[in-house]
């Protein structure tokens, strides 16, 4: 989705001034379907309907409304762990955040990725935060609650930080014309294991040797000591 | 012209994973809890994730003519190192629990002068 426009009607007061009326890009407003140049004097394009919302999208796997599920899921299970102060529900909301980035890669052609995160992130390294959360939970009434303060500064950074992101992205021209199809016959599992050993050999053997020092250097620190 | 929400592109999925990276700062910053910390890193990982593979997916290999597949690589690097970082750093937290009886970060003041 890119649009073209010659002069943003805020351009005046942007805080962020680079503005180069000759390239497309994204807008705020854009996004909710309003014209970025003149927002109140233009029709916005009509509202989507559920049948568009289910329809196959060119430029991803599945339908926009599997993209508007996984991002209701993974933002409102991120958001939930902050505000969450049970660290055993903390790890299931972040459960519920990695299976929504796991759509995502399936949307986004990585079905290898979408696997590999399944197994590796929600079977592997959440289940490690789990036996910590046990092993290191001798007394459950215990809670390590922040105060409000802490919290309330806490999000007040998130959010604005979100705000600072936001605006700058809606601000940023991203290939969205880009994209083009992927060919029929393109297996992405053989491309990754012909880059593993022709490109990304010494990353490759890198990582084998940083798992090996890792399980022995946790094995090690984890151990409890006599006396 | 059809609705842009219609149309998923780069950046509706650059808008979800700063959602989510703000979420991974936040809790950061909030919990006193160690290992509630980690799983903040661990938001901030898979933010930058999904990152790689959104700007991999919309993004053709000019040089090879064929699919882009560096997005993919940096990816399944990240789950590799954020596994790696999730072990020892649970083993760090063990051990603190094994001194101090407890996770709160806020005691870990041994060092400080």
């Amino acid at each position: 989705m890119a649009i073209s426009c010659t002069q943003p009607w805020w351009s005046a007061r942007s805080p962020i001034g680079f503005l180069d009326p000759s390239r497309e890009r994204h807008y705020s407003l854009a996004l909710i379907g309003l014209d970025p140049i003149h927002p109140l004097q233009h029709k916005a394009a009509p509202v989507p309907t559920l049948a568009q919302l289910m329809t196959a999208d060119p430029a991803q796997q599945g339908a926009p409304l599997l993209f508007y599920a996984c991002a209701t899921l993974t933002c409102l299970s991120a958001w939930a762990i902050v505000f969450s102060q049970n660290i055993v529900r903390m790890s299931v909301y972040l459960l519920l955040t990695l299976m929504g980035a796991a759509g995502f890669y399936l949307m986004l052609q990585a079905e290898f990725l979408a696997a590999v995160q399944l197994i590796v992130y929600a079977g592997g390294t959440l289940i490690l935060i789990v036996f910590g959360i046990m092993l290191t939970n001798k007394n459950p009434e215990m809670q390590l609650r922040a105060t409000p303060m802490e919290l309330g500064l806490g999000a007040l950074v998130g959010v604005g930080l979100a705000a600072l992101l936001i605006l700058a992205l809606v601000h940023t021209p991203t290939p969205g014309q880009g994209f083009t199809a992927v060919p029929a016959d393109y297996q992405q599992v053989r491309a990754i294991g012909r880059s593993l050993l022709s490109e990304n050999l010494v990353p490759f053997e890198l990582a084998a040797v940083l798992l090996l020092v890792v399980m022995v250097g946790a094995a090690y620190m984890a151990r409890r000591r006599a006396g | 012209m059809t609705h842009p929400a219609l149309d998923i592109g780069l950046t509706h999925y650059l808008l979800v994973t700063t959602t989510l990276v703000a979420a991974g700062i936040a809790t950061i910053l909030t919990k006193r809890n160690a290992i509630g910390i980690l799983i903040g890193v661990e938001l901030v990982l898979n933010a930058a994730a999904i990152n790689l593979v959104a700007y991999n997916h919309f993004a053709w290999s000019a040089g090879k003519g064929g699919p882009a597949i560096e997005g993919v690589m940096f990816t399944a690097f990240i789950i590799v190192l954020a596994a790696a970082e999730a072990a020892v750093a649970l083993a760090i937290v063990l051990n603190y629990y094994n001194n101090f009886s407890s996770v709160d970060v806020d005691q870990a003041d041994s060092l400080s002068g």
